[in-house]
């Protein structure tokens, strides 16, 4: 399933810090 | 009807730094949320909410629950409270099913222990289906129960799809059917995993979870490992044609998740091959040519009034003093002593004829679990 780019990104930063 | 290749994703950093590729690649289909796990969490990351939200928005999110310990003989305010937060969240993510395991929990805590086994007897009977009453009451959703990985004897793993089968009918719910956990009954109680799948009423099937374990050596047992559904490796070889087998006997499958724990995800190495895992189910998913459309809605004909939670005095003292002592004898002599002087012994439990092997299998997953989960973010 498609997901944004936006919470692709919001969920890597969110995870790494 | 398209079966989903889904991922078992919690607010865990490890999980999620695994995944991320997954879902960059658009291979994530669907995912399993373990809803009662954020107990710890004060604050869930608004980037968390909207994974879920755009999921379930698709009709992809599922719903599975580790605590509610569904044949507690006494109902508590734990369970009323599970509930409650069940109904909440259910009107804040659209779930397309929930589901919870079979037994009751050890541990006195409620977020502690591990899920335990007990007998088929018209009580246990009457009490696991009150609760699942319960739990489509507060999702209104269609509803599961997962098999175990664990039994005391030969006997209660051959009977035990019988017994899913007569709790989930009335409500016509479902059975998450977990391949990892038969191919442990399999190997423990040395059974054919094909012959013993049959056991299972695989037309009730609406998830298949597949997951890795550990061998485990027991002194009880030379020569001999027992499989432990530990959720800390790679899926076996075994677990992958036990899926090919399986899909094609449930007409009704709709997700096949696979899952890990975070503590097995920790290394750059480790997470290469959960994805490996994942592309691996996802090639057999993909192969496989379903029904045109599933037979079964898995919703309940009708939903009269819940009248007061049924409990069972006699079955809640057994389960606190099996819980008592497999929590706390240092070793099986000292459990089978203290079970054969406990108000267990020459009944339904059948302890008499419980393998020792398991029951110091029982002993490590109790003492293991009696302090709890390590579910919660970056564990």
């Amino acid at each position: 399933m498609k997901i944004s780019k936006s919470l692709l990104q919001a969920i890597l930063v969110g995870v790494t810090i | 009807m398209k079966v989903l290749s889904s991922l078992a994703c919690n607010l865990d950093a490890d999980i999620l730094l695994a995944a991320l590729p997954l879902l960059e690649a658009e291979k994530v289909q669907a995912i399993e949320w373990s809803f009662d796990t954020l107990y710890q969490v004060r604050e869930v990351p608004p980037w968390f909410t909207e994974l879920l939200q755009e999921f379930g928005n698709a009709g992809r999110l599922i719903g599975h629950g580790v605590f509610f310990s569904l044949f507690s003989g006494k109902w508590s305010a734990a369970q009323q409270d599970w509930l409650d937060r069940l109904k909440s969240l259910s009107n804040t993510f659209t779930f397309d099913h929930i589901t919870e395991h079979f037994g009751f929990m050890t541990g006195a805590d409620f977020h502690a222990g591990a899920p335990i086994s007990l007998p088929c007897t018209p009580v246990t009977l009457a009490i696991g289906r009150d609760r699942l009453r319960r739990i489509y009451d507060a999702c209104q959703c269609p509803v599961g129960l997962e098999n175990l990985a664990f039994s005391y004897s030969l006997e209660e793993v051959k009977k035990h799809g019988d017994f899913l089968l007569q709790l989930v009918e009335p409500i016509n719910g479902f059975i998450i059917l977990d391949l990892h956990n038969l191919y442990c009954q399999s190997h423990n109680f040395g059974l054919d995993a094909d012959a013993l799948l049959q056991l299972y009423p695989l037309d009730r099937v609406r998830e298949i979870h597949i997951s890795g374990g550990s061998w485990e050596d027991s002194p009880l047992l030379p020569g001999r490992q027992i499989r432990r559904d530990t959720h800390d490796d790679a899926v076996p070889n075994e677990v992958f044609q036990l899926l090919e087998y399986a899909m094609e006997r449930c007409p009704n499958l709709k997700f096949v998740v696979m899952e890990q724990l975070g503590a097995g995800l920790k290394t750059e190495a480790s997470r290469r091959l959960f994805q490996q895992d994942f592309d691996a189910m996802d090639a057999i998913v993909r192969r496989h040519e379903p029904p045109e459309q599933n037979i079964n809605s898995f919703l309940p004909a009708e939903h009269p009034p819940l009248g007061q939670p049924v409990e069972d005095a006699l079955l809640q003292q057994q389960q606190q003093q099996l819980s008592r002592i497999l929590e706390n004898a240092p070793g099986y002599a000292d459990a089978q002593r203290l079970l054969s002087a406990s108000n267990l012994a020459h009944t339904a439990w059948e302890i008499e004829k419980w393998e020792p092997y398991m029951l110091e299998t029982a002993l490590r997953i109790a003492q293991k679990w009696k302090k709890g989960f390590p579910l919660s973010v970056g564990s």
